[in-house]
């Protein structure tokens, strides 16, 4: 005879009040039961007690238990728990059960099983509930793993898989617990634990009326297990009270302000004659969810998805875009604020703030007052990482520029009361913010940015020289970067002038330039003479130069404008920085165009400037590295080969030499001490 | 005891009983005004939305409702007009935000019958792949090896390793054999099934994800010998495939298994890539790792937080490890903090208690302001 699955007498128990099939449940379940309490209590009376309780809950929750995977795992859950109360009650009132029996274990010679027995139930009870199931379904009801395929679905190895996973799970909870055991002794173990019957005195007693033990069962009991209040302290009764008395109150005062928030919108439609309100509810109406969130969920999702899509997700890209755009000025606030309070990685963070912060800040800059935007960014860029800070000022220089054209003072005073605060420090960070409030001056009140400008310290005038060079004269420009006292600033505030301005310029306009803006002769004046021969990236059809890179003949045209009688002494090392450069975007044509001159004018002082500035790619610093030999001056080479070691990319190319390893001969031919490369 | 309880809910109760007499002269005020205004109740999207939201202005909601149905004639029409404009010029910013945007509101069912209606419509495959590519994510809940073969139509590396990897951690060992009955199909699953591009140069290594899948689906018994023998890159891409694949309780087996295999070295590795923090934090206590190994990880797990999370996790640090060996832990990550942030370093540290470890933060803190971090200045 087929045996009657779980659900059915459950079932018959349920609506047909079948006591046979009650019976049959508490004989299949009785063995499970009485042992799991008789583990946990060490006494054959109290796991009576808490079976039989279990079976009455059982009793009374059958209705809700249909869906149940295996009502063994919900039955030793519970059986645990009533166990417990029993024990703690037994230890309240009786000073006698201070020294319990030690368990009824099981038999003796098996590996460490006497160990395990008692901190079994304890472990079980610690298991996800999906391993719990599956382990019930295994050693209790004894399915095989073809057999759960079939019943729940899945596929037998699936089963097999989740069942090795649980039993291990099974067995690390048992070694936290001190109880070290192998596999197989857990496996074999769980067989017997689990499958034992109850003696027969206490099965016929369970059985006998389960109807009229279900309805002598309290109502407290039920509550009590379902809510598991065995352990609670009396402050947490107190708390506990408190907490479910105030949240219907909450709920309440939410709804009512919800009305009151309508009715003000109804009024204010009501008094202007207009259909605003109505526009303005339906459009709440499409923004909010069909299942409420909080805030905290809100920004988790959003978080969440904003990184699929740039995981690669073009859906989620949408999805998060969609979100964003339906969220009213007023959302997009609260999810900012959320957005630093909730813990998540800094890449998920940058990326969901950046993601809101553009459209409060830019997508919707004509909507939102300057002032709001620029306190929202102080608040969230005290909580971000530089680069977080550096995204978010970036973003915010439209409501600093707007301030400045509206309200010079005030933008002023802003700017300093931040400097002072420590959140605009352009020692630390990148910041365009002192150059856009500079244009905003500038552009009603040219005097006050004058001001403004010399009150800046020199980290700050380098923003505000960059963003100069687009709207003022390069004269200008130069006047501004000659105020800079420290040289290294003073290049670094003319560098895009010369980047970007010096197309079609001669040599003998670069160095005029050059003379007024101050810039230290040598070194740094090679430098930005290099930089100039680069020229301006953009091509005449709109295109990057550097994204397409140089070709040989153009590299060589530049190399002879760098021979320019202008150019004067510092040509030969304009020349090695401008090859060291360029190697980055075209290092074929570079080491062809290098070749061409060596051969021609095999000068020193432009190979050491090479080498010397040839660490920001791995291929420049290979190429350095295979002209290291050339250098004649056997003692100030070593010197120049360390400050290029001293680079990123050749700090790379060190360690795929050590890895790989360089021959002696290799060395030697390459005249490379062999101490740097071991 | 007993007293207080009941008064507190006595007074609960009033208060409630007050609420619910406001609530209903307010529902009638609304009433009127509705009436007044034109606007119906019974405007059943409103209503929804409305019962549904509790507060109507409760900005952290955020979502919609009565979703569009999706249209796939209506769509790919739509889509062959985009392929003919981008035959004559080039498209605009946004304006192929069609092909995904259109697709939001599809099912996966539609989805699934995606390609029938590709084929009806007359699109070609190749033109078509960014249509599957974009329907591919959304198809890993209902169908994750479709999901799979629509992102290898799709030609995107980033697209197939996010829905792969989605699936290996959902179900490692369907995910496996998916991989392996791929891997030995006419044309193979390897790495030329799928090309490489500027952001995603690495190409697709089908031996690591099944290494993943296999770690994944028995991380307390799979053979860690090819992840533990590797060094270098290949060893962190490993490393990342397996912890953006492994379920977070098995993290702590796993970081276990990897220190008794004698790479301490690869248990802060591990801690210092997982993609989330903040649980490896959590998990890594479970590990039942030595201390000293324990508070070097711990050290790495809290190095890895930004800002925002950091006094949560320096709490945790201060909270979970060894008072006499955390210092220079400790000190390490103030200044860093500091050098990132010293506002919301300075906050932390004056939530400290007068101790060795408020002495130790604030030491760090002086160090990290008077050696600032050098500026990365932008590339102009």
């Amino acid at each position: 005879m087929t045996e009657r699955s779980d659900t059915a007498l459950l079932d018959d128990w349920s609506t047909k009040a079948s006591e046979g099939a009650f019976a049959e449940l508490a004989r299949r379940y009785g063995g499970l039961l009485y042992h799991a309490a008789i583990r946990r209590t060490g006494r054959g009376d109290l796991a009576a007690e808490a079976a039989q309780n279990a079976l009455l809950i059982l009793a009374r929750k059958a209705p809700r238990l249909g869906g149940v995977p295996s009502l063994a795992g919900w039955l030793h859950r519970t059986v645990c728990y009533e166990a417990a109360k029993l024990l703690r009650r037994e230890r309240r009132h009786d000073a006698r059960m201070k020294q319990l029996p030690a368990p009824d274990g099981p038999d003796e010679g098996e590996e460490n099983w006497q160990e395990v027995a008692p901190l079994l139930d304890q472990a079980l009870d610690s298991l996800p509930a999906k391993d719990r199931e599956v382990i019930f379904l295994r050693y209790f009801q004894g399915l095989s793993f073809e057999e759960m395929a079939r019943r729940f679905g899945g596929g037998a190895p699936a089963w097999r898989q989740r069942g090795s996973r649980s039993v291990e799970k099974l067995r690390l909870a048992l070694n936290k617990r001190g109880a070290a055991v192998s596999g197989s002794a857990l496996t074999t173990g769980l067989g017997s634990a689990l499958s034992q019957t109850a003696p027969a005195p206490f099965l016929a007693a369970l059985a006998s009326s389960p109807a009229a033990g279900a309805s002598a069962l309290s109502w407290a009991a039920l509550a009590s297990h379902s809510v598991h209040f065995m352990k609670l302290h009396p402050a947490t009764w107190v708390l506990a009270t408190l907490i479910f008395s105030t949240i219907p109150l909450g709920l309440q005062a939410s709804a009512n302000a919800a009305v009151r928030g309508r009715i003000v919108a109804l009024e204010n439609s009501a008094s202007h004659g207009s259909s605003d309100a109505v526009e303005a509810e339906r459009s709440t109406a499409r923004t909010l969810p069909a299942v409420g969130r909080s805030a905290k969920q809100s920004v988790l999702r959003l978080a969440e998805i904003i990184d699929e899509g740039r995981s690669g997700s073009r859906l989620a890209d949408a999805e998060a875009d969609r979100w964003i755009k339906d969220l009213s000025n007023e959302q997009l606030e609260e999810l900012l604020r959320e957005s630093i309070l909730v813990e998540l990685p800094a890449k998920k963070r940058f990326a969901l703030v950046a993601t809101l912060f553009a459209e409060y800040a830019t997508h919707r800059k004509s909507q939102i007052d300057a002032g709001k935007v620029l306190s929202m960014a102080a608040l969230l860029s005290d909580q971000l990482d530089m680069k977080g800070q550096e995204e978010i000022w970036g973003r915010a220089g439209f409501a600093a520029k707007s301030l400045a054209r509206q309200d010079t003072e005030k933008a002023i005073a802003w700017y300093r009361e931040q400097v002072q605060a420590g959140r605009l420090d352009c020692s630390r960070l990148n910041l365009q913010l002192p150059a856009e409030i500079h244009l905003g001056l500038r552009e009603g009140h040219p005097e006050a940015a004058k001001v403004f400008y010399d009150s800046l310290a020199e980290d700050e005038r380098i923003p505000v020289i960059h963003y100069f060079r687009s709207v003022g004269t390069p004269e200008e420009l130069l006047e501004m970067a000659a105020k800079f006292e420290d040289p290294a600033k003073r290049q670094n505030s003319v560098t895009m002038l010369f980047r970007y301005g010096t197309k079609d310029k001669s040599p003998a306009e670069a160095r005029a330039w050059l003379d007024r803006s101050g810039v230290e002769p040598g070194g740094p004046a090679a430098a930005l003479f290099a930089i100039a021969a680069e020229g301006d990236p953009y091509r005449e059809d709109g295109g990057v130069q550097y994204h397409a890179g140089m070709k040989t003949h153009q590299i060589a045209e530049r190399i002879a404008w760098l021979k320019g009688p202008a150019i004067g002494g510092e040509s030969p090392e304009a020349i090695g920085i401008f090859l060291a450069n360029t190697m980055s975007s075209a290092p074929g044509q570079t080491k062809e165009a290098l070749d061409a001159e060596w051969q021609q004018n095999p000068d020193q002082e432009m190979l050491a400037a090479y080498i010397r500035h040839a660490g920001t790619t791995v291929p420049g610093v290979a190429d350095a590295l295979d002209r290291y030999r050339l250098l004649t001056d056997l003692e100030g080479r070593e010197e120049i080969l360390r400050q290029l070691l001293a680079t990123p990319a050749a700090k790379e190319v060190l360690d795929m030499i050590r890895k790989e390893g360089m021959s002696d001969e290799d060395l030697d031919e390459s005249q490379l001490p062999p101490e740097l490369f071991r | 005891m007993k007293p207080f309880l009941f008064t507190i809910v006595a007074v609960a109760i009033l208060l409630g009983l007050r609420q619910h007499g406001d609530h209903a002269r307010l529902l009638s005020r609304e009433k009127e005004l509705r009436t007044a205004t034109g606007l119906q109740m019974a405007d059943p999207a409103i209503k929804e939305a409305i019962s549904a939201s509790g507060a109507t202005s409760n900005a952290g909601k955020i979502g919609r409702s009565g979703k569009p149905k999706f249209d796939a004639k209506s769509y790919l029409a739509e889509f062959k007009k985009l392929i003919l404009i981008a035959m004559l010029r080039d498209l605009g910013p946004g304006e192929d935000d069609l092909i995904r945007n259109g697709l939001l509101d599809a099912t996966a069912e539609d989805l699934l019958q995606l390609p029938e209606a590709i084929r009806e419509a007359g699109v070609q495959d190749n033109f078509a792949s960014v249509i599957y590519e974009s329907a591919s994510t959304r198809l890993i809940d209902k169908a994750p090896a479709s999901a799979c073969e629509f992102a290898l139509k799709g030609g995107d590396i980033t697209s197939f390793l996010l829905v792969i990897r989605t699936w290996i951690s959902r179900d490692p060992v369907a995910a496996g054999e998916w991989l392996e009955m791929r891997s030995k199909a006419e044309p193979p699953l390897n790495e030329k099934s799928i090309d490489t591009h500027a952001s995603h140069r690495e190409p697709l290594d089908v031996p690591r994800l099944q290494l993943a899948a296999r770690i994944a689906a028995a991380p307390s018994g799979a053979d860690l010998g090819g992840l533990t023998e590797l060094e270098g890159r290949k060893l962190a891409a490993t490393l990342d495939d397996v912890l953006k694949v492994l379920s977070p309780e098995d993290l702590p087996v796993f970081l276990k298994r990897l220190n008794d295999s004698g790479r301490e070295d690869l248990v802060k590795q591990a801690i210092a890539q997982h993609p989330e923090p903040a649980l490896a934090r959590e998990y890594l206590k479970s590990a039942g790792l030595p201390p000293a190994t324990f508070a070097k990880a711990a050290q790495v797990a809290i190095s890895q937080l930004d800002p925002a999370s950091l006094p949560a996790g320096m709490d945790w640090y201060l909270r979970d490890t060894d008072p006499k060996s955390r210092g220079p832990g400790l000190r390490s990550v103030v200044k860093s903090w500091t050098q990132e942030n010293p506002r919301s370093a300075a906050a932390w540290i004056a939530t400290l208690p007068q101790s060795e470890d408020r002495t130790q933060a604030e030491a760090a803190y002086r160090d990290a302001l008077a050696h600032p971090r050098p500026k990365e200045l932008p590339d102009r």
